[in-house]
């Protein structure tokens, strides 16, 4: 039985592992442009907003600047054509103060003798007082009102002068912002300066419209003048007492100098930054208005914003990490479902892989990739086992051929050994044969020559060409010893006994006789005799040949 | 490791035939000519058993065999001899000082089972 699978080697957990690492991976991509595209979608909207809100702070503004303004040039009209007494003067003061609750002061002041020929100077200046409303004679309080900007200015620019807001300190003891406007008179038939009228505006109210537009739980509304000081703010501390320069240097935060310029150069916009004193991402529209040379900055903090497209994130980040852990688990209960006769046929494979061909291949009858497989696999091992058979065939006849060679070149050895023992012991009794000095004769039983040695050719001179299969007695004659007996030397052979010392004549090639003495033994295999050995020792001289 | 057997004869086809012999049935076998070459394959690789001749080319066989049973008391001796010795004799005689004594008539098998009784079978 093979061992199971373990855990995470199985398809099913991987193909859940890799949709996981998939979706962990993709996740964050995902919901970050997503997140990116909301925040800005957000910004945007809040942007709308903010220069909405931007555009109704400096039109309330400019709706109460030129309020003023329009009451200083209405009375600049009413005095161009019309001669006036000091009384007149004093009621016309009146009549503005008590007719525009917004105008602290307000004040008539004449060129020289352009009052009265017999005047040098005349002005009067009227506010609001604790106890009521205040009258003063500038010419007689001193107060040389021909040399303060708010006359010089308004003379030299022939228009409307606006002045930077100030604390009316002996007058309203509040901080106002001054319009002046020039009036004239015609005298000989020439349009002449004649005087200059003023009204105060008091500046509370602008706190109001800085509230009124303050949106959102971090918006806020900086009113600024021309020369940049701090008219509104959220911090009451900074009003007055700032200009958008020495906060931008206090807070190090140069953003603020820079919407200062641009609103000088009449330039609207929007800028986006971290902001020091607000401690956090702010954005901000500032907008110059179009009365006395004033600006607005509407600014909220981005965080504010963006906190609940982060919120959603999250909450949408969680909601898809457990959409993929959930796919995740169902990927691996159907993977499980769906390859569970994979892990049959693994553990069949297995086997087959470790030799056991008899290991039947669970099919079924899916037609699917999985049966197919199985199937594959079952006429895959049944060709295999074939195979095997045929192997073992092979190998047994293999063997078998292994074996016979082995015995044929058993038996090829043990002859070939046999032949050179044969060889061996023929060589040897050839030796000792040759080695006899005597002349040696083997026989056959009929007495012929089979072999002799080299003495025999020492002696008679004859080569064993010219003796074998020739009778003994044609070389060698007997001395006869005893008449009576005829060829001893056959009747000994027959009989199977030893003749020994014979005295005998041998012929030589020469045709001469050498005396010998012959010996003749029978030799016998077993009991049979099967023929002779016949040996010749030289007994004398050799006697000349026969002529 | 199959035993390894040195085979001392003059005469080539006697030693060549046996070193394959032996070789068919797995022993390892070498074959020398004289006694000078198997002073020094005893002492290169010293065998488990040796087979040799008793005339040698440059020595006398039992000279050689009182040299390799000093250097290797323990490794057995086989004479293999040929016809000129009286078989019967020569085994009284000769055979004292070896472990056992053939004739050159024997057979192979009767030379390999006297190998196998003193060395065992090869592997």
């Amino acid at each position: 039985m093979a061992a199971p699978v373990p855990f995470f080697q199985r398809l099913s957990v991987r193909v859940a592992g890799m949709i996981l690492l998939l979706g962990f991976v993709t996740l964050p991509i995902v919901s970050e442009v997503k997140r990116h595209a909301m925040e800005r979608a957000v910004l945007q909207q809040t942007e709308i907003q903010a220069a909405t809100a931007t555009i109704a702070v400096v039109d309330g503004i400019q709706d109460q600047l030129r309020s003023a303004e329009s009451t200083v040039r209405l009375l600049a009209r009413e005095l161009e054509n019309h001669p006036l007494t000091a009384a007149d003067a004093e009621t016309l003061l009146r009549d503005v103060l008590a007719s525009n609750r917004s105008v602290t002061e307000c004040g008539i002041a004449f060129e020289p003798d352009a009052f009265d020929p017999a005047v040098a100077r005349f002005g009067r200046y009227a506010h609001r007082g604790r106890d009521g409303l205040v009258l003063r004679d500038l010419v007689a309080t001193g107060s040389q009102y021909w040399t303060k900007p708010w006359y010089r200015d308004a003379l030299a620019r022939g228009d409307a002068h606006w002045s930077e807001p100030f604390l009316d300190q002996g007058g309203a003891d509040t901080e106002v912002v001054r319009v002046s406007a020039p009036f004239y008179r015609q005298v000989d038939g020439r349009r002449i300066a004649a005087g200059v009228v003023s009204t105060g505006v008091d500046l509370k109210w602008l706190n109001d419209v800085a509230r009124s537009y303050d949106f959102f739980d971090t918006g806020y509304v900086i009113i600024f003048s021309a020369e940049g000081r701090i008219l509104a703010h959220p911090r009451p501390q900074f009003v007055f007492r700032e200009t958008m320069e020495s906060l931008a240097a206090k807070f190090e935060e140069p953003q603020l100098a820079l919407m200062h310029e641009r609103v000088l150069g009449r330039r609207q916009g929007a800028l986006s930054y971290a902001s020091p004193s607000f401690h956090e991402r702010v954005h901000a529209n500032y907008k110059p208005a179009q009365v006395a040379g004033w600006g607005v900055v509407v600014g909220y903090a981005e965080s504010e914003f963006l906190q609940p497209v982060n919120a959603i994130r999250t909450q949408t980040l969680i909601a898809l990490a457990a959409t993929l852990v959930l796919l995740a688990v169902i990927v691996l209960v159907v993977a499980q479902l769906r390859l569970r006769p994979l892990a049959a046929l693994t553990r069949a494979s297995d086997e087959i892989g470790k030799g056991n061909l008899d290991q039947a291949v669970p099919t079924s009858a899916r037609d699917d990739e999985l049966g197919r497989l199985a199937k594959s696999f079952e006429v895959m091992r049944e060709v295999l086992k074939a195979n095997r058979v045929l192997e073992l065939q092979v190998k047994e006849h293999a063997a078998e051929l292994e074996r016979t060679n082995a015995q044929l070149r058993a038996e090829l050895l043990e002859r070939r050994w046999g032949n050179q023992a044969l060889e061996h012991q023929l060589r040897y009794n050839q030796l000792i044969i040759d080695s006899i000095s005597e002349a040696v004769f083997v026989l056959t039983k009929a007495l012929n020559i089979s072999r002799i040695n080299p003495a025999v050719v020492h002696l008679t001179g004859f080569e064993a060409a010219d003796l074998v299969n020739q009778p003994l007695s044609d070389l060698v004659e007997l001395e006869v010893t005893a008449p009576h007996l005829t060829d001893p030397l056959g009747r000994a052979l027959k009989e199977g006994h030893d003749l020994r010392e014979q005295s005998a004549l041998a012929r030589d090639r020469r045709g001469g006789q050498v005396p010998v003495v012959l010996s003749l033994f029978p030799l016998r295999d077993k009991d049979k005799v099967v023929g002779g050995i016949a040996i010749l020792r030289a007994a004398g001289p050799r006697r000349p040949e026969l002529s | 490791m199959n035993p390894h057997i040195l085979i001392v004869d003059d005469e080539m086809e006697i030693r060549e035939t046996l070193a394959e012999a032996l070789k068919v049935y797995g022993y390892r076998a070498k074959p020398v000519a004289t006694a000078l070459e198997a002073e020094r394959a005893a002492a290169e690789n010293p065998p488990d058993l040796i087979i040799s001749d008793l005339q040698l080319e440059d020595s006398d066989g039992m000279i050689l065999i009182e040299k390799l049973k000093r250097r290797l008391p323990q490794t057995p001796i086989i004479l293999l001899t040929g016809v000129q010795f009286d078989p019967d004799v020569a085994k009284d005689v000769l055979g004292k000082t070896v472990s056992a004594y053939l004739c050159k008539t024997a057979s192979l098998k009767e030379i390999l089972a006297t190998v196998e009784q003193l060395v065992g079978k090869a592997g």
